[in-house]
Parts: structure tokens; sequence; C-alpha cells
């Protein structure tokens, strides 16, 4: 993985770290084709906060819109594209 | 096809005259594949003989396990053309909670999506009696039929190769329509019976109160578990229009398919815009095809429907109230495009007036009827108000009353606490008892204290509702107090037993063990030092 790549994954480690060890799931499990909803992990609402804590961390705008458009977009490692693509 | 008797108080009627109408236009759109009014009804027509030739006339319901596919759609309506209740069944919810609901309803007869298939092989194992299941959209159930030989199956084949295809209409007014199950304080679910007739009068009145038409486009936003799906699909259809589908409904993806749909009318909870003004997607003019905006299911925020009137500028904005024992919705309010034109009460939106068709009263504790201006409870009565639960118990008696004041109507206890003004506009003041809603869902805190105590055999077990302090949205959380050394279980466990028995919108956010219940000076649990213990502690 590329640097920018393992920094985004890791903030998303942390900020799920909590929620993870409560229902029973482990960071072992947050791999790339991991789905973060599909997994039942997140719902719809808890994804996007997730998403805009990301935002805020990077000082960036996803757009919704176009990222939802792709079911992969709620994979950790279609989040991480689409965050990386923003940042660049 | 023979069609006989001609009942205008029959749930199906609509599609009926619709399908006379507008038999060449589409009547679905489900994954960008239309269906004509004709195709579906022939379809339906196919469905309904068989389900006709399969079960005993003495048999109610049909189960129908489907979700936003065209068994579903041409399942319900091949149920209710057999003269059958519907009884919709979520491949969402655990297999054990399904199991309970057709187990209660005694349903031996279903209609199978392809969507469900793997579904309803896990749940097969849970029904013991003989069963009819039709699956209008598989080719082949060579395994399932070499597994229970016991049980018959009919594949897409066997319903496409019914010819005969004579349609009984059968059903009567004051049979049943549907069966939908809630939330209850006994700890297992009510099934609630809408009767035919419950349901035409609600769907009438709606019809007449708007001006709907079969160039609308309506959205099938809710799932068929959830009453709101029944104006989707019956006002729908009553007005020749087009129910539109999505193959993926999570939530993040209705703005965009309101738009690309270019829908017209779209009926959900409110808290889903809470999520898309999250997303930056309620933007001025977002959705300028929308021609009516309904909210349903829980409190309306006023900045939510600010915020839905400038995105769908186009659009009537309209905040229906009901309990799914009213049949749907029972009051209605249209937002006044200056925001404060609208008398709002601790920023909800009125609940409006209830139906000039059916009755309310607001009473105190003793049933006596207060004065407007005051908060009492809402009790209804009238045509779209269904007469008891589906095999209630005694308890149940205290939901459906006599009121000794008035007339020897049957009165439905909302244990909703309103005020009426002077024009008969509802304003809400909460929920009187337990019972609140997450995500739209109506739960019973009761019931899910049931369920979890059921996991210990010395355990108290209180679970609570907070608002979420970034979007106030409710979760729960609950608190066990155990005093069995033996048990072991901890939150991790006490979470995954929960899924394996209550469906999602049930599961507490977080499972907290603390040493002593608090109580109050009735003896009873605390509820708010519980809340107020978790705020200071566990945030």
């Amino acid at each position: 993985m590329e640097t920018k790549e393992n920094e985004i994954y890791g903030f998303i480690v942390t900020r799920l770290a909590e929620k993870l060890n409560r229902v029973g799931f482990s960071e072992k499990d947050l791999t790339p084709g991991f789905n973060l909803t599909k997994s039942g992990l997140l719902d719809s609402m808890a994804f996007v906060n997730l998403v805009a804590d990301i935002e805020k961390n990077y000082n960036i705008e996803v757009d919704f819109e176009e990222a939802f458009q792709n079911p992969d977009f709620t994979s950790v490692s279609g989040l991480i594209a689409v965050v990386e693509k923003q940042i660049k | 096809m023979t069609t006989n008797n001609y009942n205008e108080t029959l749930l199906i009627r609509g599609f009926l005259d619709s399908a006379g109408k507008f038999g060449s236009r589409p009547a679905l759109d489900i994954d960008n594949s239309q269906t004509t009014y004709d195709e579906l009804l022939l379809i339906a027509g196919k469905i309904a003989t068989l389900i006709a030739a399969n079960t005993q006339p003495s048999q109610d319901f049909v189960g129908v396990l489907a979700d936003r596919s065209m068994a579903a759609y041409s399942g319900i309506l091949g149920t209710l053309l057999a003269g059958k209740a519907y009884v919709p069944l979520n491949h969402k919810f655990p297999t054990e909670r399904t199991a309970y609901m057709t187990g209660f309803a005694g349903v031996d007869t279903y209609i199978v999506g392809q969507e469900c298939y793997e579904y309803f092989v896990s749940l097969l194992s849970k029904i013991p009696q003989k069963i009819t299941a039709i699956f209008p959209e598989t080719v082949n159930l060579h395994t399932l039929r070499e597994e229970y030989p016991q049980h018959t199956f009919y594949d897409s084949n066997d319903v496409h190769a019914v010819q005969k295809n004579s349609i009984h209409e059968g059903g009567t007014t004051d049979g049943t329509a549907y069966l939908l199950f809630t939330s209850g304080s006994t700890g297992k679910p009510k099934a609630v019976p809408i009767s035919n007739r419950n349901a035409t009068a609600y769907i009438d009145y709606m019809f007449g109160l708007f001006e709907f038409n079969h160039e609308d486009r309506f959205y099938q936003a809710s799932d068929m578990t959830f009453d709101l799906s029944v104006q989707d699909i019956f006002l729908c259809w009553k007005a020749g229009a087009c129910l539109c589908a999505p193959k993926d409904n999570t939530l993040a993806a209705i703005p965009r398919f309101i738009k690309d749909k270019k829908l017209t009318v779209w009926l959900f909870v409110p808290s889903a815009s809470l999520l898309f003004s999250k997303m930056r997607l309620l933007k001025p003019n977002a959705f300028p095809s929308l021609r009516y905006s309904m909210f349903c299911g829980e409190a309306l925020p006023e900045t939510t429907a600010a915020a839905w009137q400038a995105a769908a500028p186009n659009s009537v904005v309209v905040n229906l109230y009901g309990p799914t024992e009213t049949t749907v919705a029972i009051a209605h309010y249209q937002w006044k495009t200056n925001k404060e034109e609208n008398n709002c009460i601790n920023g909800i939106v009125p609940l409006g007036k209830v139906f000039a068709t059916q009755q309310y009263c607001v009473v105190d504790e003793s049933l006596t009827p207060v004065e407007k201006g005051q908060v009492g409870e809402l009790c209804l009565s009238g045509s779209q108000v269904c007469k008891d639960y589906f095999r209630s118990s005694e308890k149940d008696e205290k939901s459906f009353i006599k009121i000794p004041s008035l007339s020897d109507e049957t009165w439905y206890r909302t244990g909703d606490r309103v005020m009426a003004d002077q024009s008969d506009c509802l304003y809400f003041f909460g929920r009187n008892d337990s019972e609140l809603k997450i995500k739209g869902y109506r739960v019973n805190l009761l019931e899910i204290d049931h369920a979890i105590g059921s996991f210990f055999s010395k355990a108290v077990v209180a679970t609570v509702a907070l608002a979420d302090r970034d979007n106030g949205t409710n979760f729960m959380v609950t608190f066990i107090s155990n005093t069995d050394k033996e048990n072991k279980l901890d939150e991790v466990a006490v979470l995954t037993m929960c899924k394996q028995i209550l469906p999602h919108y049930m599961l507490p956010e977080r499972v907290v063990f603390i040493d002593e219940m608090p109580l109050n000076s009735n003896g009873k649990i605390d509820r708010n030092a519980l809340i107020r213990k978790y705020e200071t502690t566990c945030l």
C-alpha cells in the first residue's frame, strides 16, 4: 500500500476501533474488500458520519451522489479510493 | 377473465379499475424494467389460480416473502384476487421472527421472490407443517423438491403454464386484506388485521384529498412489512400511475433514484432527510420532479419540512399521522411554504386534522374527554380503525376500548399524547408509554427487555432510548443487572444473541452491565436515572 492509502486506512481503523470491538469484529476484518455497510457493521447514517469525519480531517468534500453510484464505495478500499482522489 | 359482483370496498378494486382504463400503461418500474397493468394482471391472475387450488377456503392468509420484485407485487395482487389476505414477510428479519409470524397467522401458502430464495430455505427448517410455495421468478426448484418432498413447489414455468385464469375476486368488505405485525408490550409482536373496508376507506380518502393521476410516478420506498408501503402501492395503482422500485434501496441511493426516475410522489420517514442533508443532497431545487413529498411514521421536525420544501419546491409537503391499527394514516397537515405560518410546537410540525370520515377524541387517564387546548391521549374511531388484534389476548382490551361518555363505538387508544386546538388541528406531545419510533419503526422498549431478559436467569433488564447529540435520531441502550455469577455473557455476546431474534431496528446500540438497577420512589426502574448514567459515564 502507498503511504497515503495507509494513512487513510489508519484513520478509518482508529475511528471504528471502539465500534468494531463492541459488535464482535476485529481490526483484522477490515480488509480492502470488507464492506462497511453490507457487513452490518454500520448503517447508512453511521457510514455517512464516518465519511463526514474523514472530510473534516482531510479538509475535503466528497460528492456523495456520485460516490454512491459505485456499490464499492462502502467497502474499505472503495472508500479509501474516493477519499484519496479528493485529496489529490 | 371473469369477474363477478363488483365490490368497490375491496383493496384490489383500485388496481382492477386502473387495469381496465390504463391496461397498456406501466404499473411497475423495477430496476429499469417496466411491466404494464395488463401484464401484471395476467401474472397475478395465474398466481391467484394456484393459490385457490392449493389453499383451503378456511385459510385466510398467504405469506409474501419478496422484496421489491415482480414476485412481490404480483404476489400481493394474486393473493387479493384469490380472496385471501397477504402477510408481508421480510428477509431482513431473523428467521425466528418470521417463523413466529407465519406460525401465529397459520400461513401455509407462500409467494417467494428469487431475492429471498436462500432465506426461504433457512425458514423451511422452522416450518413443521406441509406448505405450498410459489416462485413466480425462479426457474429451477429441483433441489428444493428433492430435499422437501412433503411440500408443493411451483416454479416460474408452472406459473406461466396456468391456463385457467378465473378470478374469483373473492374477499369480502370485512375480510382481512393484509396482516401486519407491530411491536407489543407482552414481549411478542401483535398482529394487526386490516380489512378491505379499512384499507379502501384510507386509499379513497387520500385519493380524494390530493390530485394524483396516471402520469404520476410513485416511489416504493418502504418495506412491505411497514404499512407506508400500502400507500405507495395501492394509492399508486388507484391512480393508474407507475410504481417505481429501486434495486438498491439503501437510504443513500434514494436521492439519485428520485432524480433518475423523475419521481412525482414520495412518502417516507423524516429521519431519512437528516441523512440526505448530511450528504449535502438536500440543496434548493434538488428534486424538481416531486409533486407530493409526504412524511409519516415519526414526529416531523419543522427544519426537515422547511429544508424539504426548498429541495422540492414544486411539491406539496404533507405530514401524515396514523398508527398501523388505523390504516397507514388518519390525519394530515399540509406544510405552508412560508415557514412562519406553520404553528409548530417544540419545533414539531402539527399532526393536522383527522380525516373528515373518521373520529377522534382526546382523553385523560380516566378516559374522560378533555377540553380543547388540553393535552391528553388520542383515541380514534371510524371505518379505518381495525376492530381488534388478530388472536388477541386479554391485555389487548387496553388498546380497543369504549369511552363511557361517548357513543357505543370502539375506540383505539393510540398511546400518543396530543393537544387539539379550536380548529381541530392536532399537535404531538410525545408517547404515553414506552413505545417509540426508531428509524420510523415502532419499537416497544419492553419487548427488547423481554428478549434480552430471556438470556439470563437472574437479571433485571431495562432499555432506554436516547437522542443522538448530533442528529437527534433515537437510539437504544440496554442496562443489565445480572446476579447470576455462572452466567458470563458480555456485551458482544448479548448483541450477537439479539441479532438472532430481533429485527435490526430493535437492536440496542450499547449493552451496559451495572451492579444495581436504580429504582424510583414507586419502586419502578428509574429509566431517567439510567439515561443520566449513560450520559455521564458512557459517552
